[in-house]
């Protein structure tokens, strides 16, 4: 026997060692494997055929079944294998997790009723995740006295910035605002580069300035939210929270306002301005405001002709034009999250829409659908080159049928996303109608008081 | 990202933009757009399960067939069609094989608004020669038992089954039958 055979011979010995010791976890470990290398239907098309038998499927693989659902944007077909799970009593560890996934399919529904009853079938000791769950749960129903006593009862060490964050938010609902400040500051501390933990400390800092700002205390809010990233999504927020509290944002020494104003050059910064302009109003500098005032009447007029001309490029291109996963990038379809346009306009008009949920959702079925659809032809190829005349014309003909109605589907969802990107536009249109009246009335008004030296 | 977040920086924001306006201008900045009919995101979800689901038991059925290729093994492709009265208050199809008895649990594929007496597809794969048993589950009404014997034939490539349903001795019945 050649060397190289041995060797062959060995592996083959040592991996059918390990199939035959641990038959699960193997199965396991192929379908961790095949989701990793294949895409989202060639993996779990693979389990089906492999697994012809959903009720013989091994409860690991069924439970890792549930989650490649989840990923892959299937939620019922999910919660009926979770469900599954749950019917063949598998062992108290894998009814955990299937419990725990069933409560968040339910949370992310709102349904917090049915939530709140599978985390109640949870059994044995839960992870600070599950917590963070029922916290969440708890919360999302209004009793924020149980949120807070479920987060408490977390282990320090097991904390992070979401737990901490949460269980801010949960004492700020229950009145208890300084143990509700310390545990955002907790939460704000954490050095992280880490998402979504990153996002949390950003979150923890803004909701925290927000705190100290209702609470009337303005240099603590400002140093709040100058600890928020800059190039977070959430530092509009922030920004504006440092023009309310009468500070620039970057500065080094917190000094006060002076009539230096920031570049006006989207909605939130024009905001800022406005906040500036009323702050010296109020402080009796009306020179200040009426300069202050000007600015952000020239920077609304133009930023509504620039509202209606990125409308005018969204109702002839569409939103399409702007999701980064549409140039060419089509990766192997396990996308969780679609990044932010690169386009700067379409970022700043459209960035909301990108934190919701179900914009998020509709964007990943879109590029999900447009994935099925590119690869029916090679699917068609591999069917052909089976040479079965009658498989293939059946086959043929569910494949046409699929592709029409994919045709149909990406249409739809294209049209719905072009309508809420419209109107998200529209929205923001309005907005700044609206704040160019008040501009313009408190020019009016601060004006009238620097003429007559403020005695009207 | 947590729910709560968002409703807690909204609620802080208004609060502030409230207070700090007021007490500066005497008004609050007011940002709300008039409400227009929402997309029906969640149906369109919906859609994109199903087409995701019949996507996948297609690249199954392919592998299957690849799988059969490989081996030489005799594979069928089959359909079983109902009546719509019947199809709509199914819950699903279990195909029992006739040697042991396991359960092959399918999801059905019919879709939308038909007609009583128009046939429609349930269900349609690839199988291996043999011996089946098709059982309905059914939600209610009558009959509310569904049951038949399938045969896939080497020599036949092709095989539809129907679940036909009717009346006898006032008795709703219901049987499977080959079309041949």
């Amino acid at each position: 026997m050649s060397a190289r055979a041995l060797v062959t011979t060995l592996i083959t010995l040592l991996f059918m060692q390990r199939v035959m010791a641990n038959p699960e976890a193997e199965l396991e470990r192929a379908a961790f494997t095949r989701s990793l290398l294949l895409s989202p239907v060639q993996a779990i098309a693979g389990i089906e055929r492999d697994f012809p038998v959903s009720s013989q499927m091994p409860s690991t693989l069924a439970l890792r079944m549930g989650e490649l659902y989840l990923v892959y944007g299937m939620p019922q077909a999910a919660e009926d294998t979770f469900a599954g799970v749950l019917a063949r009593e598998s062992g108290p560890e894998l009814t955990q997790r299937a419990w725990f996934y069933l409560a968040k399919l339910h949370y992310q529904r709102a349904n917090y009723v049915e939530a709140h009853a599978a985390l109640g079938r949870m059994r044995g000791p839960s992870t600070a995740n599950d917590k963070l769950m029922l916290a969440q749960v708890l919360l999302a129903q209004g009793d924020a006295r149980r949120a807070v006593q479920v987060l408490s009862a977390i282990n320090d060490k097991d904390k992070s910035p979401a737990i901490n964050y949460n269980l801010g938010v949960a004492l700020l609902k229950a009145g208890e605002t300084t143990a509700a400040e310390a545990a955002l500051r907790k939460a704000g501390e954490h050095q992280t580069k880490l998402e979504p933990d990153a996002s949390f400390v950003d979150l923890a800092w803004l909701g925290l300035g927000y705190q100290y700002l209702s609470a009337g205390d303005r240099q603590k809010a400002a140093e709040s939210f100058n600890a928020v990233r800059r190039s977070d999504a959430y530092w509009p927020q922030a920004e504006l929270g440092l023009a309310w509290a009468g500070f620039r944002p970057q500065i080094s020494n917190d000094a006060p306002v002076s009539a230096q104003s920031p570049v006006a050059d989207d909605l939130a910064s024009i905001e800022h301005l406005l906040a500036l302009a009323s702050l010296h109003t109020n402080g009796q500098d009306y020179a200040g405001a009426v300069d202050l005032y000007q600015q952000a009447v020239t920077a609304l007029s133009q930023e509504q002709d620039k509202i209606s001309a990125f409308s005018q490029v969204l109702s002839s291109k569409g939103v399409v034009a702007f999701i980064p996963d549409t140039a060419g990038m089509t990766g192997s379809g396990w996308r969780r999250f679609v990044p932010l346009p690169a386009n700067a306009q379409a970022s700043s008009y459209l960035g909301a829409l990108w934190l919701r949920n179900d914009w998020q959702e509709t964007i990943k079925n879109y590029l999900d659908l447009q994935d099925l659809k590119r690869g029916i032809e090679g699917q068609r190829q591999r069917l052909a080159s089976q040479q079965v005349a009658e498989q293939e014309a059946a086959l043929s003909r569910r494949l046409q049928t699929l592709d029409s109605q994919l045709m149909q589907a990406h249409k739809n969802h294209e049209a719905a996303l072009k309508k809420l990107a419209l109107e998200s536009v529209e929205n923001q249109r309005q907005d700044a109608a609206a704040m160019l009246a008040t501009a313009r009335l408190g020019l009016a008004a601060a004006y009238d008081r620097m003429v007559t030296g403020g005695s009207q | 990202m947590g729910i709560v977040s968002t409703n807690l920086w909204s609620s802080l924001i208004r609060l502030c933009r409230c207070a700090t306006a007021a007490l500066a201008l005497g008004a609050g900045l007011v940002f709300a757009g008039p409400d227009r009919a929402a997309p029906d995101l969640a149906g369109l979800s919906a859609q994109a399960e199903r087409l995701k689901r019949t996507a996948i038991e297609i690249e199954r059925d392919l592998q299957i067939l690849e799988q059969a290729r490989r081996s030489d093994k005799p594979m069928s492709q089959v359909a079983i069609m109902a009546p719509w009265s019947l199809a709509k208050r199914l819950s699903g199809l279990r195909l029992q094989t006739g040697d042991d008895q396991s359960e092959l649990s399918h999801p059905l594929s019919f879709r939308g608004e038909k007609h009583d007496n128009e046939m429609v597809l349930i269900w349609m794969s690839v199988l291996p020669e043999g011996k089946y048993r098709a059982v309905l589950d059914i939600t209610s009404g009558t009959p509310s038992n569904c049951q038949g014997a399938l045969q896939v034939r080497p020599a036949e490539r092709e095989h539809v089954f129907e679940f036909k349903v009717g009346q006898r001795n006032n008795v709703a019945y219901c049987e499977l039958r080959e079309w041949r």
